[in-house]
């Protein structure tokens, strides 16, 4: 009989009806993201200079940090300081086990605290090192040195290399005893992206800055290439690098320079150094940075005692 | 009204699951009206935190160059706790204005945390750090001008949103009720509708049902539809069927009651239980005629009543075997209302009506059946007798086969058997027949004509001898098989007779024609003779032709000796009969013949008798007797040129009542085709024999009815065995 509806066709019948009611509209409730599991063993605190606006270097590092923790077994927090010395101060009082320094900045804690260059980054274009470059607005007419008397120059922190010791070199190069006298104003922005954006703004005559942050600006900018014109440039020296206090364990010490030498071999190691801006991390010893050794001895740069600007 | 019966379940189902459907419906409509507002006053409460984070972070700038400053890791640590809460104001949908509020909100913070930035990381002059501190404060400030914009905005988009799903849950509650109020009457109304629509036909089907229960067999139901319409059609068709099955009943009890008055048995319908068992309660016309009781009368009278006394006696003992279930069948005797006795046959059964049990007897008149049967024992009787009785040879077999039924005595006297041997073989078995296919084409000539009339067969007896019969057969049904029965008659002596008066014939015949012959022969004959002795008495010719004299002399003797045989047995002397000795006689015989069997040089023969003492004399011519045994001796020595055995054997057989003289020798045996024409005239094995001995021989032992033939011995050897007959008074035949 028709009546009779047999079980097959009740049990399809309350399919159909559960998928009428799933279909129904309704907010989708977002996942939250996992928290990262906290590993045994103490944290791994690392410093990162300001580079470029703190933020952003922060969100740059984050992934990092988190592709490295479960890699090592161990937390890893960055230490974010608005100014290069502050972290060299750190470093020295042990606050932090490491950090990522510019070329200058690792030759002062080299010096001073015999800290252990480990690897430092490849970018994109297989290029590991950079320069550190002088530029003007062009329609600021500032051709030479002589250009520049009474204009305020943009620094970006007295522990860099490109912000501070190649203006260093250049003026003592041009025959400048005394920049400060020579000039009308100099201050320190604290950031290359911020020496740059100075220099673009008005906010200041003459700016020095990496040229990797220059190149990165460019990309999003077109006014740096429109609007700049680089006066001077430095030799290359190796790109900012991860260097640990001399005493750190040394287990740790190898664990953590092995796993970044290998991040590219696998794809979420991939994943993340694409994100970071890089190709791969690639060995760095005390030797790699024999050129920036030697700028600095140029520039008569002692660096057992010079004022890199801490507070301590 | 199947159709209907599922329309309206169907219905019902349909009601309930879109009422479940809806209700299901609504309820999550309802929940996600209220998912909605709580989002939507989560995004307040998000955009509320926003603000707060902005504010604190612009608190940590105000504070910044004062002895309450915060430490730059608090600072950061709020910029990036205001960067978390704006980043939360991205995780939902959003319309395409809000979208763009917030990328441009966004574009702000990037904006503000840029300068916040500076701030933090800049060493400058107190001019350019001041300018630096003012000009983010001032993004700041924008930011939180931007922030509470978008405030406002969810605040007026939360009011609507209540309001709009208030007001939309408060419409599917009131459909709610009214779908709660209604399913009820509207599933109350359809089962009136289709309760009306089974009581109503119902109705009508009981009302037909109880007309037609009244007996009115011309109701019928009309208008109705569907499963109704198919069962009014069935009862109509019903109430049709019951019509035309009650005419069929009246012309069928019409139909019995006729074969019931007219059938020539008498029919009686019996009480079986109760009192009145053996009552009649109904006859026929038959049973009135037959017992000569008007209808009326037999009807209250008791079965009983028409039995003989004895035969009522097992009136009950009767009725009850029969309502056992067993159907009585048994011949009786009945009275007439006249007092006559007459035999009938019973065929009784019981029979149940309206639950009363009866017995249906048909009685049978068989006066006239006994009577014949009878006639038919007295015909059967005669024909046993006459069977058994017949000096021919009678049998009854069956046509295919040929197996024995029954034979008469003859039949067993003639062929040797018993009857036992014979009763339900076939004659293949025992082989009665020379050549089977006598038989086969006896068989088709019956099959084709029903009878075969003198046809000449050959049988075998159980000993072995060939009997010569002449035979009749006639097709018959016996006991339901299809039998022969025949009649045969033994030729064999006849043709035996018939035979030897033919060759007596033959030998008269020859004999007097030989006898005029020799007659004829014998005087020319002599004369010859007498003038070749003289002839040769007077020596009228030389040496050489007195030997062929001689040689002449001596074959026309030997022609004598033919003649006088020949007269002899063509016209023998007739017989002197005394009374003989037969072994004196044999005797005397052997001792002539042996005397002239040496004389013949014979040596080698050894004489045996083996005579019976005390034989009886038989009535005999001594002289020709003695003619027979020396022919027959002679004839036993020249058949043992190199020596033997004579054996001489007399015998009285006292059943056959007569004498036997057996002469047998040692000699070779004769061939079967010299052994039958051994005894004719002419006949003979030697080369100077006449052929005349044996036939005279077996003419004398004829004459005194004797009998001579001639057998070969089992090894080697011949036997002339002579049987003559004893006789008490003195006749020849001649």
């Amino acid at each position: 009989m028709l009546i009779s509806i047999r079980f097959e066709t009740l049990c399809k019948l309350l399919t159909v009806f559960c998928l009428l009611l799933s279909a129904l509209p309704g907010c989708k409730k977002h996942e939250a993201l996992s928290p990262i599991t906290a590993l045994p063993g103490p944290e791994i605190v690392i410093g990162l200079i300001p580079e470029q606006n703190i933020f952003a270097q922060m969100d740059r590092y984050q992934l990092l940090s988190d592709y490295l923790s479960a890699r090592i077994g161990r937390p890893i927090r960055w230490q974010v300081e608005p100014h290069y010395g502050t972290i060299i101060d750190n470093f020295r009082s042990s606050e932090i086990d490491g950090a990522f320094w510019g070329s200058f900045s690792y030759l002062l804690v080299h010096a001073r605290t015999g800290a252990e260059i480990l690897v430092r980054a490849e970018d994109l274009n297989g290029i590991s090192t950079y320069r550190g470059l002088i530029f003007v607005r062009r329609d600021s007419g500032i051709k030479s040195i002589r250009d520049m008397k009474g204009k305020r120059f943009a620094f970006v922190d007295k522990a860099t290399f490109a912000g501070y010791l190649l203006p260093l070199a250049y003026f003592r190069k041009m025959g400048i005893e005394n920049y400060s006298a020579y000039l009308k104003e100099v201050y320190f922005t604290g950031t290359h992206s911020d020496a740059i954006y100075d220099v673009l703004s008005g906010k200041a005559d003459i700016g020095a800055a990496k040229n990797t942050v220059l190149q990165k600006i460019e990309t999003t900018d077109s006014r740096i290439k429109n609007e700049l014109i680089v006066l001077e440039r430095s030799p290359a020296v190796p790109e900012n690098g991860l260097a640990v206090r001399k005493d750190l364990d040394v287990t740790l010490k190898i664990k953590l320079k092995q796993v970044l030498l290998d991040m590219y071999k696998d794809p979420e190691g991939q994943n993340v150094l694409e994100q970071f801006g890089a190709r791969r991390f690639i060995e760095t010893t005390d030797e790699d940075y024999k050129a920036v050794y030697e700028y600095a001895r140029q520039v008569g740069i002692d660096l057992q005692t010079f004022d890199y600007g801490g507070k301590k | 009204m199947k159709k209907q019966i599922v329309l309206g379940l169907t219905a019902f189902t349909m009601i309930f699951f879109l009422g479940g459907i809806y209700i299901v419906f609504s309820i999550n409509k309802a929940t996600t009206m209220l998912d909605r507002l709580i989002l939507v006053h989560q995004v307040e409460i998000m955009r509320e935190r926003l603000l707060i984070e902005i504010r604190k972070v612009q608190a940590d700038l105000n504070l910044k160059n004062t002895r309450y400053a915060r430490t730059v890791d608090t600072f950061v640590n709020d910029v990036q706790q205001m960067d978390q809460a704006s980043r939360e104001c991205f995780s939902c949908h959003h319309s395409e204005d809000t979208a763009r509020r917030l990328q441009d909100m966004e574009q702000q913070i990037g904006l503000y945390k840029n300068a916040l930035s500076r701030v933090l990381t800049m060493r400058a002059n107190d001019v350019r750090l001041d300018q630096e501190d003012d000009n983010t404060y001032k993004v700041g400030e924008e930011l939180v001008g931007k922030v509470n914009a978008m405030i406002a905005i969810a605040t007026r988009s939360l009011d609507e949103e209540t309001r709009r799903s208030v007001g939309n849950i408060q419409d599917t509650r009131n459909l709610l009720y009214v779908f709660a109020t209604l399913s009820p009457v509207l599933g109350l109304c359809l089962a009136f509708i289709f309760i009306r629509g089974f009581t109503r036909p119902i109705r009508a089907l009981l009302e037909a049902t109880r007309k037609l229960k009244a007996g009115n067999l011309d109701h019928r139901i009309e208008d109705m539809r569907d499963e109704f319409g198919e069962l009014a059609g069935s009862f109509n068709a019903m109430a049709d069927a019951l019509t035309s099955q009650m005419k069929r009943v009246e012309e069928s009890e019409k139909r019995y009651r006729m074969l019931f008055e007219s059938a020539g048995d008498a029919i009686f319908l019996i009480e079986a239980e109760g009192g009145n068992a053996g009552r009649i309660a109904a006859a026929n016309r038959a049973a009135t005629v037959m017992h000569g009781y008007p209808v009326e009368e037999l009807m209250g009278m008791s079965i009983g009543d028409l039995d003989t006394p004895d035969a009522a006696r097992e009136m009950h003992d009767c009725i009850a075997t029969i309502l056992g279930g067993t159907c009585l069948s048994k011949e009786m005797t009945h009275v007439r209302k006249d007092g006559t006795v007459f035999p009938v046959e019973i065929n009784a059964c019981p029979l149940e009506l309206e639950g009363k049990k009866y017995v249906l007897a048909f009685d049978r008149d068989i006066t006239r059946r006994r009577e014949l049967e009878k006639a038919l024992r007295l015909s059967e009787q005669k024909f046993s007798k006459a069977f058994r009785a017949s000096p021919d040879w009678l049998t009854i077999s069956t046509l295919d086969e040929g197996r024995y039924i029954e034979v008469n005595d003859t039949f067993l006297r003639l062929s040797g058997y018993s009857r036992e041997e014979v009763i339900e073989r076939t004659s293949g078995e025992l082989g009665i027949w020379v050549d089977p296919k006598e038989r086969e084409e006896m068989v088709s000539v019956l099959k084709k004509d029903g009878a075969v009339w003198n046809k000449e067969v050959h049988f075998r007896t159980k000993a072995g001898n060939i009997l010569t019969m002449l035979r009749s057969s006639q097709a018959i049904d016996y006991g339901g098989m299809q039998c022969i029965i025949s009649v045969t008659h033994d030729i064999t002596e006849r043709n035996k007779t018939e035979m030897m008066l033919q060759r007596a014939e033959q030998l008269k015949a020859v004999a007097e024609i030989a006898v005029g012959l020799a007659h004829e022969i014998k005087n020319p004959l002599a004369g010859i003779k007498s003038s070749m002795e003289v002839l040769h008495a007077e020596g009228a010719c030389c040496e050489e032709g007195s030997e062929i004299l001689l040689k002449v002399i001596s074959e026309i003797r030997r022609i004598e000796m033919l003649l006088k045989d020949l007269l002899n047995f063509a016209r023998p002397p007739k017989p002197e009969l005394n009374m003989v000795d037969i072994n004196q006689l044999l005797d005397a015989t052997l001792e002539f013949s042996v005397d002239k069997v040496r004389m013949a040089s014979r040596p080698g023969i050894e004489v045996v008798r083996e005579f019976e003492d005390g034989m009886p004399a038989v009535i005999a011519d001594g002289m020709q007797m003695k003619q027979v045994f020396i022919n027959l001796f002679l004839n036993a020595v020249e058949a043992m040129p190199d020596g033997g055995t004579l054996k001489i054997k007399t015998s009285y057989e006292k059943a056959a009542s007569s004498v036997k003289i057996e002469v047998a020798d040692t000699g070779k045996s004769i061939d079967k085709a010299a052994l039958d024409k051994i005894f004719q005239p002419f006949f003979t094995t030697k080369a100077k024999g006449t052929g005349m001995g044996l036939a005279i021989s077996k003419r004398l032992i004829e004459d005194h009815g004797g009998t001579i033939t001639l057998d070969n011995l089992p090894v080697r050897g011949a036997v002339f065995t002579i049987r003559i007959p004893i006789r008490h008074s003195i006749e020849v035949k001649t």
